[in-house]
């Protein structure tokens, strides 16, 4: 399977080439230590805060090994939210716990490079050392679970998980730390004093979502990941959640990477979306390439399965079948049994990601539009007459 | 509520608020709490008095085997000698004998021994329980702290040699009884390999040792306590640990403590108030459960090394059927164990904030 | 192989510095409580279970007290102790004794000269006192007496109401508690009996409980030993030694100590030679262990062991006497007792009631020579049960004429091991000849009240007696579990039956009742004797081993000079007439 056609791509420059390297003023950043984290950070386009090359997550279960995650790359830019969309078990998950490698014990990062950077300095957060890895976590790069209902220690109150991160962070100033989550309590707007003297079970879901973004932003990340941020919440307290963040995102200017199996959301947070299908990017584009002209089954699919903006249902002709077995994985495109575009050919080969649109970036997430698929004018053609059809 | 319905005269007025103040009562949480370990205590007693009743043989007649048995004495003689050396009415009705001892019971008064007549079983507890309670405890706390150090470590390294030895190793130990180790210690340290002086370290402290607080007689106590104690640990130490591995398996997987890793929180912290402090919230209640086998763990492990406790005292209360005494420390084990919980239901509030007092 | 030494010399360092840690511990601690102890003394090392004070108390008259068993006679002395074999007398707290059979009265003549513990001398006011206070506890031998009295100091007359030889026991084993302790009691005891008070009014037993209450502070002895009060803990005590009493200079040893505990706790003080002598009855496997550590094990007849008892009321077809001569027949004795006790099981070949030992002390060679043996004899049994009409069914299982099929379940306790070793091998000796036989088990404390109420077909008890008169053996073999006696229908034998060897129908109950009677010992032997072949042909139950305790009694430790195997003085019964006690009063153990 990871049999690629191309060599794995060299994440880790020549260890010379550290001249480029100057701290931050403003920022205490350890990664000194780190020596052989520090990567060549000229060769991003300067607005990249995230580049993701070839990652690729397998873990080990007692029938075999699960291709969780296969070879995905994509880069994500300074302020800009790139939302994952897909199926469960799809692997989005996955590649947002291998961001700040949080996976489970079995599971191990067997290729790629994940570089982060902030300014003029950048590092593969995948050969961090631990003092690294845990100043990259939260101060750079907060993730904000999928189950809020779970994500807070039950025996703790509200207040001094706030300090725990505060003061695990250098924050010595225990008076600054908690008047900072006030102010960043009553940001999401949740009754500062009472939440934060509360325990996490009395708070309902939507209270504690909101505490757990707080807490996203107590560090100033310059990048945050939300998994399924409304997934628990009943549909207001989901309305009042996007809001928020969409809110915070114009204000804070943080990049969002949003993993979520709701392209409506997508729709309404995400500059870029990515469609993640058994393990891999199979489409990348705005919002406006994705929803207005996708080059791939599997969006369409999805794109079938929801509802449009506008409120009239299309024909939910959505994906048949069940995701497939990532231990078991077809030959060829992983899509091609529940493709109605699929031939012969497509059993043969795994398609690359290829770009549809030569004028753009040819990476997922920088603004380019990107698809793997052997028929993807196929597919974008079959759009466009069902939705001009759909107009009528 | 229980706003009386109007169509109601007044005396049932008066009733509903007398209802009502029960009604109160029966809300607090402490009052209920304590109102329930007293009924449970009161049933034990009930309990136990009529099933010693049940056993087998009165202290008459077992006296009377036990003087055929050993001196081979006719049955005329034996039977006269037990019936004049034990000055009691046991054909009293047994309705009656349990009225009074209700009675005696609400004010503290366990009656007096029936093989030693005339003493005190109130006085008896007093002189043995300290000891057990002192055995008991240190060992509970030393297996509690020992299981939960090494049940975490267990966790953290599972798949590891010392994860398999220690759950072998643990497993192994919670299935031999407690007698038993107790038995292979003297035998095998002390008999065997003469690594303890075990006929030295038999009792609870050495002749002509003067009770106080001098560090001869603190060392002469540790010194007697140290084999009752180990058996203890020993054995009891396997459950925790394999507990608390369980328990620390299952908090590991919990999202709070991989969200605590992704914020960034040192080890440390995560281990102790994140990992610990949630894996041993389901270990409290249990310690508390196993207060009451510790109890009864302890008849057999001190009368093998012939420590001062309430065991020992319920064995030959046992085997001479001492009714009074069998009751007195039944009840006083059952006592403890209900006193233990409702420490630890009031407590676990605060160990706990999810089931705190007043929700 | 170089680690696994490492490993192994680690190992055994840590072991050895636990024992260190422990054993500096140790070291340090008891020195000191042995310097204020004083142990530096030659003692002798006993076990014997007790109970600490509040329940173990000094109050020898009442249960739960701190008396120690056979080291009892070492403290409040009894006048005198027995020679099982010679059929003689230790003289210990009386020097001379005589019976007046016309005058129906015992008399003893009082040691002169000791005194108690507490400077008091001892006198005939000690005796008089100690059986008052026996009357008021309904005393055995109260049957026999009709008063007590003091014609001087040292002189104690014993005035028999209904004269028999068993008075001189009951009399001579008597302990004497001191007047200054137990006078006012005995006092308040000649009030009531004065007052016309009889022992079922409420004055009796309203003294009697206060009696059984009083708790002295301290023990006053006229025996060489007193307990130590003040270093007794729940491991030992020690008896230290009464210089002022008149056995103090024979008595070689300085203290004994006395381990606590029953037979399990015991073990492992033995195996560390700690102990000098212990009367608890060790399984075979411990026994072996001493031996191996080269202890010499001793073997004191106890003159009593199990039998197999029948209930005549739940099986009919053992009522023919012929059926019951047939089972005794068809068990191999020695299988039961091996399983039992090993070599401390001795099964009986006179089959005459009472202990083998006893037999020539009380019956004609003619009349031992009429015991049937009843060797193990299959066919024989077979022969007898045939003979009585009983048929084997199809299915190999004796039938009797009335169509009784013989299918049965002994009864024996679980937690007797060599009972319940001995009732196995009788069970399936039984099956194999056609009796079916499964064991049932029961506990411990059941046995006494399951025999006296008859809940069983058969049961193992005891036959014999601790007691050198045959007329206690009799009463255990024939009444104790029985209808008259007991408190329940027990085996429910009839007592009156025809016995082909004394020529016709018989009173047994009348014939045992009357064995102990009188002052004429030849008449006695003459009933004994009559008994013996009654019970030797009518089987009532069978005796399967005399129990012979295995006494572990190492020589060198501490103690030497123990007599030879075979030692007349090794008749005597452990219990009873402890040897090891009048060994150490006559001089004969030595301290080393």
């Amino acid at each position: 399977m990871t049999a690629t056609s191309e060599p794995p791509r060299n994440a880790v420059p020549d260890p010379g080439e550290r001249g480029v390297f100057a701290p931050p003023s403003s920022f205490r950043m350890p990664w000194g230590q780190a020596t052989d984290a520090r990567i060549d950070a000229s060769t991003l386009p300067d607005d990249i805060v995230l580049s993701v090359r070839d990652l690729t997550v397998a873990y080990r279960v007692r029938r075999g090994t699960v291709k969780a995650v296969r070879r995905i790359s994509f880069d994500l830019r300074r302020g800009e939210t790139l939302a994952l969309i897909g199926e469960s078990g799809s692997g989005k998950t996955t590649v947002a716990l291998a961001l700040v490698r949080l996976l489970v014990r079995a599971a191990r990062i067997t290729d790629g490079s994940v570089v982060y950077r902030r300014g003029a300095r950048a590092v593969d957060v995948l050969r961090l050392g631990a003092a690294g890895l845990r100043h990259y976590r939260w101060n750079e790069c907060a993730m904000v679970f999928q189950s809020a209902l779970n994500a807070l220690n039950p025996v703790i109150r509200v207040r001094d998980q706030f300090l725990d991160v505060a003061k695990a962070h250098g924050m010595t100033d225990r008076r600054a730390a908690e008047a900072r989550a006030l102010e960043l309590l009553r940001l999401v707007q949740l009754d500062a004093d009472r939440v934060a003297g509360s325990y996490p079970h009395e708070l309902s879901g939507g209270m504690r979502q909101r505490v757990l973004i707080a807490m996203g932003l107590l560090l100033d990340p310059q990048v945050i990941i939300l998994d399924e941020p409304t997934t628990a919440l009943d549909i207001l307290t989901q309305r009042t959640v996007i809001d928020l963040l969409r809110r915070l995102k114009g204000e804070r200017q943080f990049a969002l990477v949003l993993v979520s199996h709701d392209l409506a959301l997508a729709a309404e947070l995400a500059d870029q979306v990515a469609t993640v299908y058994a393990g891999r990017i199979v489409e990348c584009g705005t919002v406006a390439d994705m929803f207005y002209n996708p080059h791939h089954p599997y969006t369409l699919g999805l794109l079938n399965a929801v509802p449009t903006l506008s409120g009239d249902f299309r024909a939910l002709d959505s994906v048949r079948g069940q995701p497939p077995d990532l231990i078991d994985l077809p030959p060829g495109c992983a899509f091609r049994p529940r493709c109605p575009f699929g031939t012969d050919e497509c059993e043969a080969t795994d398609p690359e990601v290829a770009t549809v649109d030569p004028a753009r970036s040819g990476v997922a997430g920088a603004g380019g539009h990107v698809v793997a698929c052997l028929h993807a004018d196929a597919v974008a053609k079959t759009f466009d007459r069902h939705a001009s059809a759909a107009r009528k | 509520m229980v706003a009386a319905s109007p169509t109601l005269a007044k005396p049932a007025d008066a009733r509903a608020s007398l209802f009502e103040g029960w009604r109160a009562l029966a809300d607090n949480y402490v009052a209920r709490r304590i109102g329930k370990a007293v009924l449970t205590i009161w049933a034990v007693a009930t309990m136990t008095f009529f099933l010693v009743r049940l056993m087998p043989g009165n202290p008459v007649e077992q006296f009377i085997g036990q003087l055929i048995a050993q001196y081979q004495l006719p049955y005329a003689e034996a039977r006269d000698q037990a019936a004049s050396l034990f000055a009691i009415d046991l054909d009293q009705p047994v309705y009656l004998q349990y009225f009074s001892f209700l009675g005696k019971l609400a004010q503290g008064d366990l009656g007096t021994s029936i093989k030693s007549q005339g003493v005190k079983v109130t006085s008896i507890i007093v002189a043995f329980l300290p000891w057990t309670l002192f055995c008991v405890g240190i060992s509970l706390f030393i297996s509690f702290g020992l299981g939960i150090i090494l049940g975490a470590l267990m966790a953290y390294w599972r798949g590891s040699v010392l994860d398999y030895s220690l759950t072998t190793f643990g497993s192994l130990l919670h299935s031999i009884p407690n007698y038993l180790i107790a038995m292979i210690l003297i035998i095998f340290l002390g008999v065997r390999w003469e690594l303890l002086p075990v006929v030295k370290m038999r009792g609870s402290m050495s002749p002509g040792i003067q009770p106080g607080f001098t560090l001869v007689f603190v060392l002469d106590v540790l010194f007697h306590a140290a084999l009752p104690i180990l058996t203890y640990v020993v054995t009891t130490v396997g459950t925790w640990m394999l507990t608390m591995k369980a328990s620390t398996t299952a908090t590991l997987e919990e999202d709070y403590v991989n969200f605590a890793r992704a914020k960034g929180l040192t080890d440390g912290r995560i281990r102790t108030a994140y990992v610990g402090r949630n894996a041993i919230l389901p270990l409290f209640t249990q310690l508390t459960l196993s207060i009451g086998f510790v109890f009864g763990g302890s008849v057999l492990i001190e009368s093998i090394f012939v420590y001062r406790g309430i065991g020992t005292i319920l064995v030959s209360a046992v085997s001479g059927r001492d009714y009074p005494v069998m009751q007195g420390c039944f009840l006083i084990t059952t006592a403890s164990v209900v006193f233990a919980n409702l420490l630890a239901d009031l407590l676990y509030g605060y160990v706990d904030p999810r089931v705190r007092v007043g929700q | 192989m170089i680690q696994d030494n490492t490993l192994a010399v680690r190992r055994r360092q840590a072991i050895g510095l636990a024992g260190a840690v422990l054993g500096a511990a140790a070291g340090a601690v008891p020195a000191t409580a042995s310097a204020q102890y004083g142990m530096a003394g030659k003692s002798f090392n006993g076990a014997w279970p007790f109970d600490l004070p509040p329940t173990g108390h000094y109050n020898s008259y009442a249960t739960g007290n701190l008396n120690l068993g056979i080291y009892y006679d070492l403290m409040e002395m009894p006048l005198a102790m027995y020679y099982w074999a010679k059929d003689s007398w230790m003289p210990l707290m009386a020097t001379a004794w005589e019976t007046n059979a016309e005058k129906a009265t015992f008399q003893v003549k009082l040691r002169q000269g000791a005194k108690w513990s507490d400077g008091s001398s001892f006198g005939s006011k000690d005796v008089v006192n100690t059986f008052m206070i026996q009357k008021l506890l309904n005393n055995v031998v109260w049957r026999y007496l009709d008063r007590v009295e003091t014609p001087d100091d040292y002189t104690v007359n014993f005035i028999m109401s209904k004269p028999t030889t068993t008075v001189e026991r009951y009399v001579l084993r008597m302990n004497i508690r001191p007047s200054s302790i137990y006078g006012e009691w005995a006092n308040k005891v000649r009030d009531i009996v004065n007052a016309g008070k009889t022992a079922d009014s409420d004055e009796w037993k309203a003294l009697r409980k206060d009696v059984s209450e009083f708790r002295p502070k301290s023990q006053v002895v006229t025996g060489p030993f007193m307990i130590d009060q003040k270093n007794m803990t729940e491991a030992q005590l020690s008896l230290v030694k009464n210089a002022s009493s008149w056995a103090a200079k024979t008595v070689s040893f300085d203290s004994i100590i006395l381990y606590n505990g029953e037979t399990p706790t015991v073990t492992p003080i033995v195996l560390s030679k700690e102990v000098d002598y212990a009367t608890h009855g060790f399984p075979p496997a411990t026994e072996k262990a001493f031996k191996d550590l080269g202890f010499r094990v001793l073997r004191p007849p106890t003159y009593a062991g199990p039998a197999l008892y029948f209930n005549y009321a739940k099986m009919p077809a053992i009522a023919p006497k012929a059926v019951r001569q047939a089972i005794a027949h068809a068990i191999k004795r020695d299988i039961g007792a091996a399983a039992a006790l090993g070599e401390s099981a001795e099964p009986p070949k006179f089959m005459a009631g009472f202990s083998d030992r006893l037999v020539d002390k009380w019956m004609t060679p003619d009349q031992i020579g009429k015991l049937n043996k009843y060797e193990y004899n299959l066919a024989g049994a077979e022969a007898l049960m045939t003979g009585a009409g009983y048929k084997k069914g199809s299915d190999g299982v004796w039938v009797s004429p009335d169509g009784e099929r013989m299918e049965y379940e002994v009864t024996v306790p679980a937690e007797y091991a060599d009972n319940s070793a001995l009732a196995q091998a009788i069970a399936e000796q039984l099956t194999a000849f056609g009796i079916k036989t499964t064991v049932r088990l029961i506990t411990f404390t059941q046995l006494t009240p399951d025999t006296q109420q008859g809940n069983f077909q058969m049961v193992i008890q005891g036959w014999g007696s601790g007691n050198p008169h045959p007329h206690f053996a009799f009463v255990a073999d024939l009444v104790t579990w029985n209808t008259p006696a007991g408190a329940g229908p027990g085996m429910a034998y009839p007592l009156i039956q025809k016995v082909d060897a004394l020529g016709g129908e018989v009173d047994l109950d009348a014939m045992v009742t009357a064995s102990a009677q009188g002052l004429d010992k030849d008449a006695q032997k003459e009933l004994i004797s009559k008994l013996a072949l009654a019970y030797n042909e009518l089987l009532p139950n069978i005796p399967q081993y005399e129990r012979l305790g295995n006494n572990p009694a190492p020589e060198g430790f501490r103690v030497k000079g123990w007599p030879a195997v075979g030692d007349p003085i090794f008749d005597n019964s452990p219990y009873a007439d402890s040897f090891v006690i009048m060994l150490m009063l006559d001089g004969t153990l030595q301290s080393v």
